[in-house]
């Protein structure tokens, strides 16, 4: 099979997987405001697994250039992500205080963020354009990040699977 | 090379005379050459008329012999015989003049033997006309021998003539050209000789005429009275020898002279010196007088000055006697002044304690604002911790409420819990922010306290420095108004003493007086006989000025 017909199969089955736009206006939904750099994120709180304090990170080699490393939390070892990486393909720098640990069933990933501001229940999401990522924006400012791609997003997994 | 004169005069006339001898030389030649020519000019003549001769004398012969043949006498035969014997000499003549011309020579050779030919034609016709007849000889003649043989003798004759002729030519030519040559060479010789002469007459002229020129300016000079002129550099000739007896004499008349001008200017030094000593004499007599009047005027002016001294004393005597009285009030006057610098000393000393006093309280102020600072300090970490505490107790909120959002609808009542514990935390740290606002001021004021009072304390060591140093002043000035009081007791006690003293200076510049006029009385006889000592040394150089004149 030729790379290219592979990649037109991965993009539909991509789109596929996507929850439609209506299904986020149908009901409210508790979401967690974060702040990362001058970025204003929004994720749902169903992804949410825990809120802490930003531990040591320790540097690993041959990492996808989105991880920063990983920590020890409470004895397991967890890979954290920078979300500007994902977003912007840029680093967001060195403010981040806090760690959000993400996951549907048990903690897979900690995402570094400056600061974690509320919980709150919104349902004024507008659709954006095929950025993979992002759900919807509010207010025009604030990115609803997608917890379902995140946790699947090839850029997390490709290097890995080769190594 | 220097010659005398004779020898030059000798050279000249040395020179002249060759010049002539040699162009007479070269004249005679000239002269010689010419007369070569001439002669040999003549003898070709010579020639030339002794072959016509020969031609003259053989038809003189053919003559005779014709007429003998015709004839048969033998008178007929006479002008044949002394032709023949003349012809013979002219031939022996001819021989000679032609050995010199050696084609001449051969052209007469020639020449003689066809002669001799016809000669002998002749005298065998004439043979035959003696022995054979008429007839015989007549044919004979007829033969025509005797014609071929005149004309032979022609034609020879002819061409030695033309030779001579040519000879002839050439020597004329040859003459010409001797004369044209003597002619050239005598002009140029005269030339030659003339301007040769000139030159060396001129030479000899100027050698001569030169030093006798230097001599006569030198004596001229010598008139005139230039005694150290001397003529050089003419060498050992004549005029040398007179140069030299000319420097002779002027060395001997200036030696003359010097020694003349050396005993008038020894004469002129002792008269010199005793002008100067007259003079000096006049000149110190002056002084002397100038002295003596001054001291006169100066012992007039020492007399007034005493005048002057005893009434200054006069009023220095008052003087003291008011200084008395001064001097006792100011020593009253200090005594007091004396007790009211005690008094502000006092004040003073009291004023330092104040400010000690107070010093210290502010120090103790200071020392408690420090410690309220460093306690301000503590309740800071304090706030630090409850502002650490509230973050947590945030995050525990936040957490608490992810966990009831995950209960979903049992963890409803969970959440609005978690939410106002989230607003508590917000408070507290909201208020920990204030107070740590209001910390940072006391912080502050605290240390602009601090600040001032050390400022205080400074103020205050200056103050009571500069109180110690007024008391100190005071106290200085408290010693010194003593001082002044003593100095005005014994200014008083002094003056008293001055008064006495006074007296006593009065009585002995009145006793100076005495003696002063006393001394300007001898002053005067001084200057009296200092008078007559300028006149005479006045007298004595105009005596001796007079006699330089009448000397001079």
């Amino acid at each position: 099979m030729m790379d290219a017909d592979r990649q037109i199969l991965d993009d539909r089955a991509r789109q596929l997987a996507r929850p439609l736009a209506v299904a986020l206006d149908a009901a409210r939904t508790d979401v967690l405001f974060m702040s990362l750099g001058d970025e204003r994120l929004a994720i749902e709180l169903r992804y949410v697994r825990q809120i802490v304090a930003l531990p040591e990170i320790t540097a690993v080699p041959d990492l996808p250039p989105a991880f920063l490393g990983v920590v020890n939390l409470a004895g397991a070892i967890l890979p954290v992500v920078d979300l500007g990486v994902l977003l912007t393909e840029r680093r967001s720098g060195i403010g981040a205080k806090r760690m959000v640990i993400v996951g549907e069933h048990r903690p897979e990933l900690g995402l570094a963020v400056d600061d974690v501001e509320q919980i709150v229940s919104e349902d004024k999401w507008q659709p954006v354009g095929d950025a993979p990522l992002v759900r919807g924006v509010l207010n025009g400012e604030r990115l609803l990040i997608d917890g379902d791609w995140l946790l699947r997003d090839p850029r997390l997994f490709s290097k890995i699977q080769t190594v | 090379m220097r010659m005398t004169i004779g020898q030059r005069i000798g050279a000249l006339v040395a020179v002249i005379m060759t010049m002539v001898i040699v162009s007479s030389v070269l004249s005679y030649r000239s002269i010689d050459d010419v007369m070569a020519a001439m002669q040999l000019r003549k003898l070709s003549s010579e020639i030339e008329l002794q072959l016509n001769e020969v031609i003259t004398d053989l038809l003189n012969a053919e003559t005779g012999q014709r007429g003998f043949i015709i004839t048969a006498e033998d008178a007929y035969l006479e002008p044949y015989t002394k032709s023949v014997a003349a012809i013979g000499k002219l031939l022996d003549g001819l021989r000679a003049a032609t050995v010199s011309d050696a084609v001449l020579q051969r052209k007469f050779v020639r020449l003689e033997q066809l002669v001799q030919t016809k000669v002998a034609d002749m005298a065998t016709s004439i043979s035959i006309r003696r022995e054979k007849g008429f007839e015989a000889a007549q044919s004979a003649i007829l033969t025509h021998h005797g014609l071929k043989s005149m004309d032979d003798v022609r034609k020879a004759l002819d061409e030695m003539e033309i030779h001579q002729h040519k000879v002839h030519d050439e020597r004329i030519r040859q003459a010409a050209a001797s004369v044209d040559r003597a002619k050239l060479t005598m002009l140029v010789m005269a030339l030659l000789s003339l301007l040769v002469s000139a030159l060396a007459s001129w030479v000899v002229t100027r050698s001569i005429t030169k030093p006798l020129t230097q001599l006569a300016i030198g004596t001229e000079k010598l008139g005139s009275g230039d005694l150290d002129h001397r003529i050089e550099g003419l060498g050992d000739d004549e005029t040398g020898n007179l140069a030299k007896a000319f420097n002779a004499m002027a060395a001997r008349l200036n030696g003359m002279l010097v020694s003349a001008s050396a005993q008038a200017a020894q004469r002129d030094k002792v008269l010199a010196a005793v002008t100067e000593t007259a003079l000096q004499l006049a000149t110190s007599s002056q002084e002397l007088l100038a002295g003596a009047t001054q001291q006169a005027t100066g012992m007039q002016e020492q007399a007034a000055a005493i005048v002057e001294t005893a009434t200054v004393v006069d009023e220095v005597a008052h003087t003291a006697t008011q200084a008395l009285e001064r001097a006792k009030f100011v020593a009253t006057a200090a005594r007091r002044s004396e007790e009211v610098g005690m008094a502000g000393k006092q004040a003073v000393d009291e004023t330092v304690q104040a400010i000690l006093l107070a010093n210290g309280q502010a120090g103790s102020v200071a020392g408690n604002i420090a410690s309220l600072a460093a306690q301000t300090q503590a309740i800071g970490e304090i706030v630090a911790l409850i502002t650490d505490i509230a973050d947590q107790t945030n995050l525990l909120a936040l957490n608490a409420a992810i966990e009831a959002s995950r209960a979903g609808e049992h963890g409803r009542g969970f959440s609005v819990v978690a939410t106002e514990v989230k607003s508590l935390a917000e408070e507290s740290k909201q208020a920990t922010r204030r107070v740590r606002q209001i910390l940072g001021d006391i912080q502050k004021m605290a240390n602009t306290a601090v600040l001032s009072t050390e400022e205080g304390a400074r103020g205050m060591a200056t103050a009571t420095k500069q109180a110690d140093n007024a008391g100190q002043k005071i106290q200085q000035l408290g010693s010194v108004i003593a001082e002044v009081a003593d100095a005005a007791s014994q200014i008083a006690a002094s003056a008293g003493q001055q008064a006495n003293g006074l007296t006593q200076i009065h009585q002995a510049i009145r006793d100076i007086r005495q003696v002063s006029t006393q001394n300007l009385a001898a002053t005067h006889q001084a200057q009296r006989a200092a008078t007559d000592l300028a006149t005479l040394g006045t007298n004595l150089t105009a005596l001796l000025a007079a006699s330089r004149v009448t000397d001079g």
